[in-house]
């Protein structure tokens, strides 16, 4: 028997640290956890002529040093995942414990690296220098031998690590150094109360001016300051005050979790802090800080970091990481809701058993069940705020609306006095001027007023049909239709010629009447299509045929013969389908209602539209009663009908639409066809 | 005895709506087909779960679009049938489209080969549905479904009142004159980012589509 193993090219080295760690920010991330495992309180990266290939990273720590073991049984160990069973360090951390890739591709950032470390209360120290050109020339990783030479600690020298990368193989840029600042200050939870006793420094420009912004703290300047939290029971509770500290709204688990019937969150229990600021000039009046000030740190420091267990996972909070939702939630329904842009937060996650789990790549942790239940906890947090505040501003607009007429009443008053001043000759005069002027007003206020509510009535109409819509278009309409279809299909089949005798008129007649009633379902729903609305330049033909082409199973059904005559040309006007449909829509309405309340027999609508210049129009007439028991001129009166259940809109919306895109409309009491006319002009646009 | 679609023995065909008496309605055409139909009767498994346990006990499918009614079941039809498409286990989506159902389907579209309207749906057109699925699995795309690397122009980007951005695009190879509306969803947010109206890009598009509800878009190129 021949004893075999794995070996490793020493390819594999490079594919490792490099690829699955691509960035310095990475690498160095890992090797100040590593210090942060080892109990140090400081972490110190010194950039040496960086800015050109060539350069160095000297990286230095104070925490507890390794031995040899140490060193050769766990650094210099790659993936080795060393997180289960790993006890609290000295000073009560628990540790990170990482792979060692980011570690690898760090070293690696030079030709070759150099580690000194000098293990707490000895008097030696371990030096290891790794080449990577003797790696480079290796076939395998095995065959390069590393030495560890050990020696007494020179006198006065402090316990801790040192690592030297030189002879860097690219130049740092300035952006990968703003990078690196960014993730070292972010590493241990700056926005913590209490300072944190671990202290990653990076000595370059860029650090100094990042480390400054995140010391100024402007977070007591939020107008919001969400606070939550969820236990290790999974039950959660969150506050939120405002920016003198007043609590403004609180929430039990119950409320929070309402969405989800009150599940607890199956995470880790967790801490969530959430600062949003209204940025308006106006709200900055009288505050310490300025509105740029906070924009400026925000832009720099803003996002929703996550912490597991004090230090920071990466990517979450980074700029472009909006890993909560936030602005889409905010595009969804922008009312009294925050962005990326004018909040910041963390989510400090205690999670000593790793539920969470990073992945190898450093890109986050893993999707799994645990990890969405703690994004739940977090946007349901989220969302309560979002409805309280949007709660308080519906009870602010009540307030303004209840608040106008003591405001008019005001004004009337101030009015009253000025006339008072007026010579007394034009005094008389003055008020009645002013009388009329109020009792117009005041007409015009109730007419609105009037209009409004059949407006809102017809809305609920609308809606409520639109809600059917969704129901008849379904179930039952397709329920009629693949039984009506199967009886046709199993009676030609077992009843042969005798078929159309038995079964065919019946089954004929259900499959019309089908036809008639899914255009309710079909109507409907096309015209709510919110693409509709969208301010364009219509195709009017096109819009005339879809939305005749909807109508046309019902239009049937009533018997209605269409009469349809398009003018030789692509007229185009500017406004929106929705418009368009609307006062087609409510013609054809019209025309059926006058049928249907005459009727009518051989019903006829004529549909025709005609190009002249730059006119376009459009005319229906249909052979029904005509205009009768209401003047012309009042059919375009809101709430006028002749008919016991019209509404009288439908006309008032034809002349309103008209009249918003630029167009003049009339009508004919009598037409040829012996029914009412009605013509629609409308400036024409280049398509 | 099984039927034979497309070189595969169909012995069942699951029937997934979330109202039993529309079950029971197209089971009238799956007996027809000569084929024993199975009614899915709610609440449904997690997507992956239900696609294996409907894998055990049928060959195909017949699945409606609006399912996440009461607790019927976690997804749509539309990411049923893409699940049903990845997993080579054919499905043909019954549902009238509106335009709004469009746009919530387009991002499912290359994985959703039949599309059927339910006045449509009879014995003749599940197995063409079915037909057409297998054929795809095997590489073999009908005109209408065979993607084509393609120039594509955006019209316009704006978003709707509901807050979802919209792309208005116009493919010249299929139809110079019709602006098709895209959900943002269904392009890369990195290639996303940089388009505005006027720009062009290439995707892999079905130019045989007979309408605008046919069309799906996919391997965008910036």
């Amino acid at each position: 028997m021949d004893n075999a193993h794995f070996r490793f090219s020493s390819d594999i080295l490079r594919r490792l640290g490099e690829e699955l760690n691509p960035s310095v920010e990475h690498g160095i991330v890992e090797l100040a956890k590593n210090a942060y495992d080892a109990d140090a309180t400081e972490f110190t990266v010194t950039l040496q002529n960086v800015e050109k290939p060539g350069g160095a990273l000297v990286i230095t720590d104070n925490g507890d040093g390794m031995n040899v073991d140490e060193i050769k049984g766990g650094w210099l160990v790659i993936g080795q995942s060393r997180k289960s069973g790993l006890k609290r360090t000295g000073k009560g951390r628990i540790p990170a414990g990482y792979k060692g890739l980011g570690r690898l591709a760090a070293l690696r950032l030079g030709e070759h690296a150099t580690v000194v470390t000098r293990p707490k209360s000895q008097k030696t120290q371990h030096e290891l220098t790794i080449d990577w050109k003797a790696f480079d020339k290796a076939k395998l990783v095995e065959d390069v031998d590393l030495s560890i030479i050990t020696a007494l600690r020179p006198s006065g020298s402090e316990q801790g690590t040192e690592v030297r990368i030189e002879n860097l193989r690219s130049a740092v840029s300035q952006a990968e150094v703003r990078r690196l600042a960014r993730a070292l200050i972010l590493l241990a939870d700056p926005f913590g109360d209490t300072e944190g006793s671990f202290k990653p420094v990076l000595i370059a420009p860029e650090f100094e001016g990042i480390a400054k912004l995140v010391r100024t703290r402007y977070l007591g300047e939020a107008d919001y300051h969400l606070i939550a939290a969820v236990n290790a029971k999974g039950h959660a509770r969150a506050s939120v005050v405002d920016w003198k500290g007043k609590v403004l709204f609180k929430a039990t688990h119950k409320r929070l979790a309402a969405d989800r019937a009150g599940a607890r969150y199956e995470c880790p229990p967790a801490e969530f802090d959430f600062w949003n600021f209204i940025l308006r000039k106006e709200t900055f009046i009288g505050r310490t800080a300025t509105l740029q000030d906070v924009r400026s740190w925000l832009e720099e420091v803003g996002g929703v970091h996550l912490y597991q267990n004090d230090l920071r996972v990466s990517p979450y909070g980074n700029p472009e990481n909006d890993w909560l939702d936030i602005n889409l939630r905010r595009v969804q329904s922008p009312e009294e809701r925050p962005s990326t842009n004018n909040s910041i937060g963390k989510i400090v996650v205690q999670d000593e058993n790793f539920t969470l789990i990073q992945k190898t790549d450093r890109s986050g942790f893993i999707e799994t069940e645990t990890f969405r239940e703690l994004k739940a906890f977090a946007n349901d947090a989220l969302e309560w705020m979002a409805r309280e505040r949007i709660a308080v501003a519906n009870k602010r607009r009540e307030r303004q609306r209840t608040a106008a007429p003591r405001k008019v009443h005001q004004a009337k008053e101030r009015l009253d006095k000025a006339i008072q001043t007026a010579p007394k000759a034009s005094r008389t005069k003055l008020r009645k001027a002013v009388q009329a002027y109020a009792q117009q007003t005041g007409r015009e206020v109730e007419s609105l007023k009037k209009e409004v509510q059949l407006y809102r009535t017809l809305s609920t109409a609308g809606i409520t049909a639109a809600t059917f819509a969704h129901e008849s278009s379904g179930n039952p309409i397709k329920i009629i239709q693949q039984s009506i279809n199967a009886i046709q299909r199993r009676g030609q089949q077992h009843l042969d010629a005798k078929y159309d005798s038995v079964l065919g008129k019946p089954v004929a007649s259900i499959l019309k009447s089908v036809d008639t009633l899914g255009v309710l379902g079909a109507a409907t729903l096309s015209l709510i299509d919110h693409d509709k609305r969208r301010a364009t330049a219509v195709n009017l033909h096109k819009v005339i045929k879809d939305l005749l082409e909807t109508f046309d199973p019902f239009l049937k059904g009533h018997d209605i013969a269409l009469e349809l005559t398009l003018a030789e040309s692509k007229p185009c006007v500017s406004g929106s389908e929705a418009a368009i449909e609307s006062v087609l829509t409510n013609l054809i309405n019209n025309s059926v209602a006058a049928f249907e309340f005459a009727g009518t027999r051989a019903r006829r609508l004529r549909i025709e539209t005609t190009v002249d210049d730059d006119q376009f129009q459009l005319t229906v007439t249909d052979n029904g009663p005509g205009i009768q028991g209401i003047p012309k001129k009042d059919i375009w009166l809101p709430g006028i009908t002749t008919r016991p259940h019209g509404t009288g809109l439908g006309l008032t919306i034809v002349r309103d639409t008209v009249a918003d895109l630029g167009g003049q409309v009339d009508a004919l009491v009598k037409s040829k066809l012996g029914g009412a006319q009605i013509m629609v002009k409308l400036p024409l646009v280049s398509a | 005895m099984p039927i034979t679609i497309a070189a595969r023995a169909i012995q069942r065909i699951s029937i997934i709506d979330d109202q039993a008496p529309v079950r029971e309605s197209y089971e009238f055409s799956v007996e027809e087909l000569g084929v024993e139909p199975v009614s899915e009767a709610g609440p449904l498994a997690p997507l992956q779960a239900f696609v294996k346990d409907v894998r055990q006990r049928a060959q195909a499918a017949i699945c409606d679009y609006n399912l996440k009614v009461r607790d019927y079941s976690p997804f749509n039809g539309a990411e049923l049938a893409a699940a049903f498409y990845k997993s080579q286990f054919p499905a043909v989506l019954c549902t009238k489209w509106h335009t709004a159902s469009i746009d919530e389907m387009r991002p499912y579209r290359r994985f959703i080969p039949s599309l059927v309207d339910p006045a449509k749906l009879d014995p003749t057109s599940i197995k063409l549905g079915i037909e057409a699925c297998i054929r795809e699995f095997a590489g073999q795309f009908l005109t209408v479904r065979r993607p084509w690397r393609t120039l594509v122009r955006v019209e316009d980007k704006r978003t709707s009142d509901q807050g979802v951005i919209f792309l208005y695009v116009v493919v010249p190879a299929w139809n110079s004159n019709e602006v098709v509306r895209l959900p943002s969803e269904i392009i890369p947010p990195n290639i996303l980012d940089k388009l505005h109206p006027g720009s062009r890009l290439h995707a892999r598009v079905n130019l045989g589509a007979n309408g605008n509800e046919e069309l799906f878009f996919e391997d965008w190129e910036s």
